[in-house]
């Protein structure tokens, strides 16, 4: 049985830290601690992951691993030992203090992240409405060679489809808040995230000579409309369909034209895209990159664009030159703002090791350390 | 992403977790956590051992986390059902808080119960009028519910 380290704390903050046999029980190993800490055993209240441990059960059954901390606290002490010490409420208090949230944690500003938490709008009443508003996410698309996001200028190409005119104009904050509002939005997001296999999908489907025409009739056709109305009821839809439907392949296209507009992290070799391989991985999750390979999301992004030039312009316009970090990741400088990350050259910092990837970026924040 | 943004604040709490919280998954499913939050020494749910219930949406961390308590407590912020009233865990949540934070704001409303926005009117009107008789019967309920 593997001996393993514990650290133990207390609930004054202080850690000590014992060597343990995993196959130790709950009972055994506090009268092991006994030995170094002021409270008896019986006494002995230890909490890991959440659960107050068992006596009779085994350190392992819990899955306690090698360095891993758990809590120890003083239990109640035995009936008629009177209440447990407690100190006697200050009268001081009785003036209403600011809820303590809100001291924990920078709050959001009102813009961008309430819309998170928003419920959704769409439907499919607004279809069209919700499709214009989806052409603004091409522009999101190219938002710095985020994976995800390039895989979302097809939800652009959509809008471009729906005659909107949404696809030149730049990204800015609400716009995406708008789309942010969007369950189905979100669900793409997560999706493409986390499946690569979308982004090749998108852009292996690119067809060669997808003009505006054709995506016009494209359009016309009432199974088409149907769809794009169902997938805005329905966030599962959408992810099928990018899977299955050929056509939605040529739409994915269209959309990578519109997107490709603003694609600068991608249409441009972008030696900092390589950063974002060094983004902390997670073992033992299939599917999900650890940072999605930034050479394949530049490819992506890059096919994505001349897509877009094949598609017949669409406004998109050329990738631009290398831009200073905060005027190339302006947008993402503002989403971070918005979701409570105050500074600045932490957060440009950030944004330029994930080459522009938000979520990384905010991973990477909240970390603390990395590379 | 969830997944992996779960993942993440887990090993994070597992190795450096709050001084008095402590939280993981219940099962094997990631999305389903249980958390204990230890009464805060000078409040009067001190010596009691909190149990929590915590379910991450799918699409956490850009929706908050469901957070209520399972262990009975007598706070003008949580009704019996357990529900919390708490603002970052509805209309101020941001993707940027964690549930180690979540529960250290729980942890300060113990501490620091919001009287001008309570669950429970009643909880709230004692605690406005006669804080020692409110404070005596928290520290009943925490010997009674939250002690193991």
């Amino acid at each position: 049985m593997p001996t393993i380290k514990i650290n133990v704390k207390s609930s004054q903050g202080s850690v000590k830290t014992f060597d343990v046999d995993t196959a130790t029980t709950v009972g055994e190993f506090k009268s092991q601690i006994a030995a170094d800490v002021e409270i008896p055993a019986p006494q002995q209240r230890l909490i890991f992951s959440g659960k107050v441990l068992k006596d009779d059960q085994s350190l392992e059954s819990y899955k306690v691993q090698d360095a891993q901390t758990m809590h120890l606290v003083r239990g109640a002490q035995p009936p008629g030992a009177g209440p447990a010490p407690s100190a006697t409420a200050a009268p001081t208090l009785s003036a209403t203090p600011p809820p303590a949230a809100t001291a924990a944690a920078p709050s959001p500003q009102p813009g961008t992240l309430g819309a998170f938490g928003a419920p959704a709008g769409g439907g499919q009443g607004g279809a069209m409405g919700g499709l214009g508003a989806l052409a603004a996410l091409g522009g999101m698309g190219g938002m710095g060679g985020m994976g995800g996001m390039g895989g979302m200028g097809g939800m652009g190409g959509m809008g471009g489809m729906g005659g909107m005119g949404g696809m030149g104009a730049t990204p800015d904050v609400h716009q995406m808040a708008a789309l942010m509002q969007n369950p189905m939005m979100q669900q793409m997001m997560m999706q493409m995230m986390q499946d690569p296999r979308m982004l090749e999908q998108l852009a292996g489907q690119l067809p060669p000579g997808v003009d505006a025409q054709a995506l016009a009739q494209v359009m016309q056709t009432p199974g088409v409309q149907q769809m794009m109305a169902q997938m805005l009821a329905d966030p599962n839809m959408m992810a099928l369909m990018m899977q299955n439907s050929p056509l939605m392949g040529g739409m994915g296209g269209m959309g990578g034209g519109v997107g490709g507009f603003p694609a600068l992290g991608g249409g441009m070799p972008n030696p900092l895209l390589a950063g974002t391989g060094d983004q902390p991985a997670q073992p033992g999750q299939p599917g999900q990159p650890g940072g999605v390979q930034a050479a394949q999301l530049a490819a992506v992004l890059g096919m994505l664009n001349a897509g877009g030039g094949a598609g017949g312009g669409f406004g998109a316009q050329p990738a631009q030159p290398a831009q200073p970090p905060e005027l190339r990741y302006a947008t993402q400088l503002g989403m971070l703002n918005d979701m409570g990350f105050f500074d600045p050259v932490a957060n440009l910092q950030a944004l330029v090791s994930t080459g522009g990837n938000v979520n990384a970026a905010v991973e990477r924040l909240l970390g603390g350390g990395g590379p | 992403m969830s997944m992996k943004r779960i993942q993440k604040e887990l090993k994070d709490l597992m190795s450096d977790p709050p001084a008095n919280c402590s939280a993981g998954p219940v099962g094997d499913d990631l999305f389903h956590w249980q958390a204990t939050i230890m009464g805060p020494a000078d409040s009067p749910y001190a010596g009691g051992i909190f149990r929590l219930d915590i379910h991450f949406p799918q699409d956490y961390p850009f929706k908050p986390p469901k957070v209520q308590f399972t262990s009975k407590i007598y706070h003008c912020n949580v009704n019996k059902n357990g529900a919390i009233c708490l603002d970052i865990l509805n209309s101020q949540w941001s993707p940027a808080l964690t549930i180690a934070k979540v529960l250290l704001s729980i942890s300060s409303l113990l501490t620091d119960p919001n009287a001008d926005d309570p669950l429970v009117p009643e909880i709230a009107q004692m605690l406005k009028q006669n804080r020692v008789k409110h404070d005596s019967v928290a520290r009943e309920w925490t010997l009674k519910y939250a002690s193991q």
